[in-house]
This record gives structure tokens, sequence and C-alpha cells, in this order.
């Protein structure tokens, strides 16, 4: 995931290997081997994805099929603890569903979710950045004033995708300013290219990088943020728990001494954002040429 | 720096003068007693002829009283009247109490008790006055009141009706009545801000003698472990329904007791009858055949619930009654005519057809019941045992009570709680399992529309009979029949869980009612 992104874009349709090397040879490549919490970050994205993608393998029971839980194993505590099992590693919730199995199919949610809102922000974002930023005047008043109104919505209350997209608009549009003014947008204008092939093919690769860095730090947020809604209540099915719901959950007993059983997700769910946001944090400082 | 200090300070005193009964911790001044009380849930509306749910009921008795009262332990005793005779077979007479006022001063008269029989007749509520055949006013402080068949049980019904006042409802709009109520209760209204809190103060001039307590805030905190919170932090006095889980660590604490005491309030499982179930997607309603809801019973873990989801604060049913009721059958337990057994329940399905199951809906709360949610859950997990699909529509209760209303045209399966603090199986048979629309005031909350003749015969007895015994006799009839029919399941008794303040005085009562003017602070 970390290594595919910063390749792609300059990259012409070569060979897949020859943009691996082209990338492992690169400055980016060489800095990431050198950062410690790069790598850090890298390695808890890598365990979380695999995690999600084996999902069913790692785990004895599905916690979403209800014919697999049994009410009489409920509020079986960490296997380390007096009553614990080793069957449920991290103990039950109160349904009987192994916490640890729960963990890894939440996680699938809620990565799931924060991949998919991520991609719907920068598709609306990033098009409506490149057409304000690249056309200018009316266009571009209108838009940013949707943008703002959208900005003073707290992301919580309305779903994830209609806030997201602000953030991606602005800095493509602010990218999109610098840009077109540029030698090569004049020139490919000279020669008569139409408009959308000029915001494709010239202006929007070069806006790409800003875009990554936020695309990245974002999905840690989405993920945050359907917590916060599977918290409240108004997030996915009570059968199904996210991450968010398997925490609220476990918040209900929490002052009972049953502690485990949103203690375990909420370790989870800041282990992966931080995984994420130091990989961020690290793509940011790399691809920002202010920062050089 | 200091200047912000010192405007803290002073903001903080002006704000302690202004509202000074109000803020004042509990017991901090003897004359000015204040408490506040933690339900799990708000009251939908305040006029007492309009909704029957435990919130809501609650609120009523503060603000208005009724002919007869119900002590904590069910006994039924004078109140608004002072004594009753019954003349004949059909006719009660009724002395009323002189020199009850209303809050506004008002005294309370005979024609009042007419005016609430006449405007019950035509509520939400008409249930309570389906054995009310006429009120009459013989005189400012006599009524006479004619049953249309012989009823042993008028006086029961009686506490149940509250009185309103005649001049005063009378040009008042519904919705005003829902929003401030007027009676002759022991406390008057002064603020309700929904869902966060309702304050009252002590009617002065109440007829028992004005309550101990002087200002009471009833506040709702749906979330257990709120609730549990805002006791220990000190933010209410007493909580209702302390979460089971929450039991132990409370009871370990010094500056709080645990009451617990076993409820009425039967969680019960309405099984939809129809020919044709909203939420089955069979052309025939699978459980019209009495094979498939014999299965589900069996295939449910009472015990289990009671053990883990309930940690052992519930009591499985026997029937749909407890053992202190009229109609209550000695030996009929429901636990013991079909026994926990997955293995029987899906030969039971497989012998009426329905091996391969089928799907329906749950509806139920998430806040109203104990661990209504939990419940829920589990008992798709029980019920996929033998293939029955159960898909969740939890709600809050807000919602709940109008979703489910008869004619039920959502749903197939129901889960809610009922009690039936009149101590007579026969209020609850009258309204939720007598034949739909035969009868007016009778089978009202038939959610599931089962009919039985024999069910609406025996209860057509037991409330034609001014003998209690006979009424009895009629009603356990009723009840052996419903529990061979099985239209609805009876799960668990609940168990009253109260926290309070060592210096609060709580009397727990069977009905669950919590009654600010039996309270007290030390």
């Amino acid at each position: 995931m970390a290594a595919n992104m910063p390749a792609a874009p300059p990259a012409p349709q070569r060979s897949l290997q020859r943009s691996w090397q082209r990338f492992l040879a690169s400055e980016l490549a060489h800095n990431w081997r050198r950062s410690a919490s790069a790598i850090a970050g890298s390695i808890i994205i890598l365990g979380f994805v695999v995690m999600v993608t084996a999902g069913p393998y790692l785990t004895a029971q599905n916690p979403y099929d209800v014919r697999q839980l049994d009410i009489m194993e409920a509020f079986k505590p960490p296997m380390w603890l007096e009553g614990g099992a080793f069957q449920y590693i991290l103990g039950t919730d109160q349904q009987g569903r192994d916490v640890w199995a729960s963990i890894v199919y939440g996680s699938r949610i809620s990565l799931f979710i924060g991949l998919a809102a991520m991609l719907g922000s920068v598709l609306i974002g990033a098009t409506l950045g490149l057409v304000a930023g690249f056309y200018g005047g009316r266009l571009d008043a209108v838009i940013m004033r949707i943008a703002d109104i959208q900005l003073s919505f707290p992301s919580v209350l309305i779903a994830l995708v209609s806030v997201g997209w602000v953030v991606y608009a602005r800095t493509v549009r602010g990218a999109t300013l610098r840009e077109k003014n540029r030698e090569y947008v004049q020139a490919a204008r000279v020669s008569g290219l139409p408009n959308h092939k000029i915001i494709l093919k010239h202006v929007l690769p070069n806006v790409l990088t800003p875009l990554i860095v936020i695309a990245t730090i974002q999905v840690g947020t989405f993920i945050l943020i359907e917590a916060s809604l599977s918290f409240l209540g108004v997030g996915v099915p009570i059968t199904q728990p996210s991450l968010g719901l398997l925490i609220k959950n476990g918040f209900d007993v929490l002052f009972s001494g049953l502690w485990w059983i949103s203690v375990f997700p909420g370790l989870f769910i800041m282990l992966v954002v931080f995984g994420i946001n130091l990989l961020g944090d690290f793509l940011r400082d790399e691809l920002n040429p202010r920062l050089k | 720096m200091n200047s912000t200090g010192f405007a803290h300070l002073t903001r903080r005193g002006a704000m302690a003068g202004a509202a000074a009964a109000a803020l004042i911790p509990t017991g901090a001044r003897a004359q000015a007693k204040a408490l506040t009380i933690a339900l799990t849930a708000d009251a939908i509306i305040l006029d007492p002829h309009a909704a029957n749910e435990l919130s809501a009921n609650i609120m009523f008795y503060h603000f208005y009283d009724a002919l007869v009262q119900r002590t904590p332990e069910l006994e039924f005793k004078p109140s608004l009247a002072e004594s009753w005779q019954v003349t004949d077979d059909l006719t009660w007479v009724f002395k009323l109490r002189r020199g009850v006022k209303f809050h506004n001063g008002d005294e309370l008269k005979a024609s009042d008790v007419v005016f609430t029989v006449e405007r019950l007749k035509k509520a939400l509520m008409a249930s309570l006055v389906a054995n009310i055949a006429s009120a009459r006013a013989v005189d400012d402080y006599t009524v006479e009141f004619k049953t249309p068949k012989p009823y042993a049980v008028l006086h029961m019904a009686l506490a149940e009706i509250l009185i309103m006042n005649e001049k005063h409802a009378s040009a008042q709009t519904p919705e005003q009545i829902g929003l401030r109520p007027m009676g002759t209760g022991p406390y008057r209204l002064v603020e309700w801000i929904k869902e966060d809190r309702l304050v009252m103060e002590a009617h002065p001039d109440h007829w028992r003698g004005k309550a101990k307590i002087e200002r009471v805030t009833f506040r709702p905190i749906t979330n257990p472990a709120t609730r549990t919170a805002a006791l220990l932090t000190g933010g209410v006095d007493v909580i209702q329904d302390l979460s089971v889980r929450d039991v132990a660590s409370v009871r370990a604490n010094n500056a709080f007791n645990v009451i617990t005491r076993p409820s009425l309030l039967n969680i019960v499982l309405a099984l939809d009858m129809r020919d044709k179930s909203p939420t089955i997607d069979l052309p025939v309603n699978p459980m019209k055949d009495q094979r498939v809801r014999e299965a589900i019973v069996r295939a449910i873990n009472v015990e289990g619930l009671r053990t883990v989801v309930m940690n052992g604060f519930s009591t499985p049913s026997e029937q749909f009654v407890p053992s202190s009721h009229l109609g209550y059958v000695p030996g009929l337990n429901f636990r013991q005519m079909y026994p926990f057994d997955v293995a029987r329940a899906a030969a039971l399905m497989k012998e009426a057809g329905f091996e391969r199951g089928f799907t329906m809906t749950l509806d139920t709360t998430n806040n109203r019941y104990v661990n209504d949610g939990t419940i829920a859950q589990a008992l798709a997990s029980m019920l996929s045992r033998i293939n029955i699909t159960v898909n969740l529509n939890l709600m809050p209760r807000a919602n709940f009570f109008g979703y489910i209303r008869v004619p039920s045209d959502k749903s197939s399966f129901i889960m809610s709680g009922w009690d039936t603090p009149s101590g007579d199986a026969g209020n609850m048979y009258n309204v939720l399992l007598y034949s739909r629309g035969r009868k007016t005031g009778y089978g009202q909350a038939n959610r599931g529309a089962y009919s039985n003749p024999a069910f609406d015969d025996a209860i057509d007895k037991a409330d034609a009979t001014s003998d209690m015994k006979k009424r009895h006799e009629h009603l356990q009839e009723a009840t052996r029949i419903a529990a061979r029919d099985i239209p609805m399941i009876p799960v668990h008794y609940e168990q009253d869980i109260y926290a309070a303040k060592k210096n609060v005085v709580v009397v727990p009562r069977m009905d669950k009612f919590i009654w600010a003017y039996e309270m007290d602070v030390t």
C-alpha cells in the first residue's frame, strides 16, 4: 500500500517491475529505510491489512453468525485471567462473542468504511477542486462557499463523505491555481488541447502529491468517525458490531469490572490510527517540497 | 488572573442566591428537602388517560389521585373516596372525602369523578372504564357506579382511574392536559423539559398533609452505566434499575444502599397468529401452528438469560401473572410444560413442516426493559438453532409503543413487558389476549391477534360475577387455555433494583412505582 502510491503519479505506463526498481532507488525509499517511525507505521498497517484480508482464517468463531454464539459463554475474561478460556484469547462479550474475533471482523467493516469514505471524498473533492481552481470565477466562488458551509457542520453529525470532500477540494483548488499558470499548462493550451484533457493529463498529476498525504491520514480519521457514530448508536447493525459498536457494548458494563469488552477494541483502534498517522506524517514530510 | 477569579466567584454567589431552593444539596436545610431521582426514561405524555407506561405512570400519581389507593404491597385502601359499599350486584356507592383541594384551589366534587369517567370513555385508556356502565353524582360527595355485569373488583379498577378537575380540564385542549397536569396529587408541576428533567414541588394543601420532600426532580437517564455514574458522582440521589452488573460494586460502597425486590413486570413475547404475518415471507404464517409456537418456547433458554444476561436478577416466569394474583394456577409452570430443549424444538419444527425454518423480525426496545437489547440478541441466537432467523428491530421506547400499536400491521414478533398491578389476571387478559374487536374496551393490545372463543368465554364469565372466588376460577381456566395455546410466551420477571444515597428512605413498591410522597431524606 505504502509502496505503490508515491511511484504511481509521475510514472508513465511502463512495466511494473521497472517502476518498482525506480521506486527502490528513489529518495523516498531511501528515507523510508532510515525513518524508524515510517517503518513502524508501515508494519502496523501491513499487519492490519493482512489481518483484514485473512480475517476468517484467524478466528475460530464468526461473531456475525448468531448460530455460533452461545449465551452461556458470555462475559468470559481474557485467557490469562481466572475463568478465562484458551479459545477466547481476549475474552467474550455479553453475547458470547469472542472479543478477538469481533475485533478482526469489526476491523473489516471499519477499514472498508474508512477506505470507501476516503475514496468517495477524494473523487468528489478532487473533481470539484480542479474545476474550481481551473475555471475560477463564479463557479469557483459557488463551490468554495458550499465547502465553507459544509465545514461549519460537525463531521460526526453528517455522514462521512459529505464532509470529507471539502479538505480535498480546497487543497486541490489551491494547487490547481498555482499550476494553471505554469508554462507547461500554457503550452498545452496554446497547442489547442481541450480543457478536460489539460486538467486530467497535466494538472491532475501535479496536484496529486498533497492528495495522497491527506488521503492517508484521513483513512485514520474516518475510522475514528465511524467508531464515534457506532458508539452513539447510529452506525452499523447491532448484530454486526464494528470497532466503535464493540466499545459501546463494553461501555455499558465498564463500571462492573468487565473491562476487556471495550478496552481491547479501543486499544486496537488506537494502534491502527497511530500507524496510519505515523506513515502519513512521513509522507507529508517527504512529499512536501517546502519542507525540503 | 485575579479579576477572572473574582468574577467567577461572584457569578457563583449570585447563582446560588437566585436559585437556592433548586441548588441546595439534599438534606442541607431541614425545612426544604429536595430529591433527584433518575428514571430509565421520560414520560411520553402527562395525561393519565392517554398512556399506560411505567415512567409516565410514576409521574401521574404525583399529580393525581384515584378514589382508591394501592399500597406498596398492593392492598387497596380509601383515598379520595372515604368509604364505599356494594348496594346490589351492579351498584357501588362511593363516599368522597370532604375538603380535598386541587392544585388550583378548587374543591373535589362528585361531578369531577363523573367527568373523569366520561372523559376516559373516549380516551386511549378506555379499557380502564370498560366495566363501568355509568357514573352518577348523587350529591356533591357521593358517586354511584353501575357496572354492566356483576363485577367483583371495581374498587381495584378504580385505583387506576385518576381524577381530573371538570372545570379546568374541559377548558383545556388535550395537548395542554398532556403537558400541564392539574389534579389533587401531593405534587404539582414546576417545569418539564422533555428528555432532560421534570421538576415538581409539594402541593401545600394536599389532603394527606404536605409531602416531606419539598422538591422532587425526575431525570431520565437511559444508559445504565451513566445512571450508575450519576449516582456515584452525586448528581442524583436515587436511581431506578441499577445495572445488574453494578450491584456488587455499589453494594460494597458505604455511601449507598442497594434495594432489590421481585418485580411484577413480566417480559413477554407476543407471537403473531394471523394468516399472513407482516415480516414473514412465507405465504402462510407458520406461527399459526401450535407446534411452531411450542418449538419457539422450547428453544429459549430462560435460565441462561437469568444467569448470564440478568446476572441472577430475574425470576423465570411460570405464568402470565405472579402467584399473588387472581387467575394464577398453582402447579402450572411454562418452564415445566415446555422445558428448554433444542432437539425437541427442532423435531417440532420438522413435524410442522418448517424444518428449514423461516425469517421474521423481532420488534422491541433498546432502552425500556432491563438489558432488552442484549436479550433480543440472545433470542436471535437461540432461535437460529431451530433455523428461525430473527432480524432485530430495536427501537427507543418513544417510537416503540406507537410502532406496535394494534392492529400491529408491521409486527410478527414483539417483546415487551407487562405488569398487572391490580392483582388480577383479568386486567391483563382483557387487554392482551381477548379477541380483537369483539367487545369495546377488550383486546386493544392483542398484538398477535389471538382469538379463542373458549378463552373469551372464560373472561366473559369472570367479568360477569361478583363472587371473587368464582372470578378466580374462571380466570384460572383462561390461564390454562392460554398456556396450552401459547399466544404469548412469558419469559421472566425482572428484579427491581434501586440504589440510593444512605440518607434517603426508599420504599420499593410491588408495582415498581416510585412515589416521592412515601420517601424521606434524613
